[in-house]
C-alpha cells in the first residue's frame, strides 16, 4: 500500500503573489462605501494601510466607479477596522487587528465579490439550418 | 698517443636538437578530441567540487554578515533626511494610496509652489537617519506606503489646502516646530492666526482698554466743557435778540 501524494508539486510564489491573485477577483459592484478607520500609531495598522493601498488601485476601483472609499484617521490607539456598506442592505465589518491583508481579501472575495452574477455573453450568431430543417418548417 | 685517442676517438659531440613538426599546425582554440580511451581517463580524473549546500530554512539568514554592510550612498541619503528634519518647521507624513506618476508630479508641483518638498524615503534609510535622535519614534510606525512633505515655513493652512486636492494622500500626522501632532491637532492649529496677527490683536486689545479708561475719566470734564460752551453761545445769542 503506497502513500498518496499530498501537497503541492510547486513551491508557493510568496505572499505578494497570493495577494495579487486575490486582487484579480475583487469586485466592488455590490459595494456602496468602504470606510477604513485606523490609528497610524497602532502596532497593527500596517494591515489596513496595505489593504487601503491595494483597494484603491485603478483596476479594482474601475469595477465600480460609484463606490466611495473613505479614510478616517483617529488618534486613540483603537483597533484598525474596515466597514463595507453594501448596496442591497447591511454592511460587513473587518476588525483587522489580528488579520493579514491576504485573509481580508480572501474573506472579501468569499462574502462580497461572490455576490456578483457573471453575465453570460448574448449570442448573436444565427444558427445555421440544414436544408432538411428548412423543408420540415415549411 | 693518448692525446690522439682523446681528440680523435673520445671526442664528445653535442648534437643540436631542433624539434620539427612535419604534420599540420595544432589548433589550440579548437583542439582535437582525444582518443576514446584517453577521453575516458580524462573524464574519470576530472576534478569535482561539491557545491556548498544551504538548507532552505537557513537561506535568508545573514550568516556571513554581508547584509550588514552599510551602503555609503544610503548613509548620504540618511544624513540629508536628518538635515531636512532638523531644518524644517513643518513636516507632514502621508499614507500613499495607489497613484500614477502624473499624479505624483502634480502633487510635487503644488507643494513646490508653497516652497515645500514632497519626497519619499525608504524605511531602512529613515531608520538609519533617525537612530539616536529625538525622531527615533518615527521608525516604529513608518511602514507600508509613505510620503513626506518638508516645509521650512509654518504653512499649515497651505499644506491642508493642497492635501484636499489629492485624496490619494492621507495625512497621518505632522511635526510642527519639533512637536509631534496628530491630524486633529493640526487642523486646530491651522485655525489659529499667525504670530504677527495675534501680536497685533493683543496690542489692539491692550490699547483699547487704556483708551477706554481715558475716555471714561475725561467724559465728565468733556461733558461740562461742552455744556459751558453751549451756555456761552446761548448767552451770546440772547442780547442780540433783545
Amino acid at each position: 500500500m503506497s502513500i498518496y501524494f499530498s501537497g503541492t508539486f510547486t513551491r508557493s510564489a510568496g505572499i505578494i503573489s497570493a495577494i495579487t491573485k486575490e486582487l484579480k477577483f475583487v469586485n466592488l459592484k455590490p459595494v456602496k462605501k468602504i470606510e477604513v478607520q485606523f490609528d497610524p500609531f497602532h502596532q497593527n495598522a500596517i494591515t489596513v494601510r496595505d489593504f487601503l493601498h491595494f483597494i484603491t488601485s485603478a483596476k479594482v476601483t474601475n469595477t465600480n466607479l460609484n463606490c466611495k472609499i473613505k479614510t478616517n484617521i483617529v488618534c486613540d490607539r483603537s483597533e484598525p477596522q474596515i466597514k463595507i456598506d453594501l448596496i442591497d442592505s447591511g454592511s460587513v465589518k473587518f476588525l483587522a487587528n489580528n488579520l493579514t491583508v491576504l485573509e481580508i481579501f480572501q474573506q472579501f472575495n468569499k462574502h462580497i465579490s461572490s455576490q456578483v452574477k457573471i453575465e453570460e455573453p448574448i449570442s448573436t450568431v444565427i444558427p445555421i439550418k440544414t436544408k432538411l430543417q428548412k423543408k420540415l418548417k415549411k | 698517443m693518448s692525446l690522439i685517442t682523446r681528440k680523435g676517438i673520445l671526442n664528445v659531440f653535442t648534437p643540436i636538437l631542433q624539434t620539427k613538426r612535419y604534420r599540420g599546425k595544432i589548433n589550440i582554440q579548437k583542439p582535437k578530441p582525444p582518443h576514446f580511451e584517453r577521453a575516458k581517463y580524462l573524464a574519470v580524473t576530472k576534478p569535482y567540487y561539491e557545491k556548498k549546500k544551504v538548507p532552505l530554512c537557513d537561506r535568508d539568514i545573514d550568516r556571513w554578515g554581508h547584509l550588514k554592510i552599510e551602503n555609503p550612498y544610503q548613509r548620504l541619503l540618511a544624513n540629508e533626511l536628518l538635515e531636512k528634519f532638523k531644518s524644517s518647521r513643518l513636516v507632514g507624513f502621508y499614507h500613499m494610496n495607489s497613484m500614477t506618476g502624473d499624479e505624483h508630479h502634480k502633487a510635487e508641483v503644488l507643494f513646490y509652489r508653497q516652497n515645500m518638498s514632497y519626497v519619499n524615503y525608504g524605511k531602512a534609510t529613515l531608520k538609519m537617519a533617525v537612530e539616536g535622535t529625538p525622531y527615533e519614534i518615527l521608525s516604529q510606525w513608518y511602514c507600508s506606503h509613505n510620503m513626506m512633505v518638508f516645509s521650512p515655513e509654518l504653512k499649515i493652512k497651505e499644506l491642508l489646502k493642497v492635501n484636499k486636492k489629492f485624496p490619494m494622500l492621507v495625512l497621518l500626522a505632522a511635526i510642527v516646530e519639533g512637536k509631534f501632532v496628530s491630524v486633529h491637532e493640526l487642523q486646530k492649529l491651522s485655525l489659529i492666526p499667525n504670530l504677527q496677527d495675534a501680536q497685533a490683536q493683543l496690542v489692539q486689545t491692550l490699547n483699547s482698554a487704556g483708551s477706554q479708561v481715558v475716555t471714561q475719566l475725561t467724559s465728565h470734564q468733556n461733558n461740562l466743557v461742552s455744556q459751558l460752551e453751549a451756555r456761552i453761545k446761548q448767552l451770546e445769542e440772547k442780547p442780540e435778540e433783545k
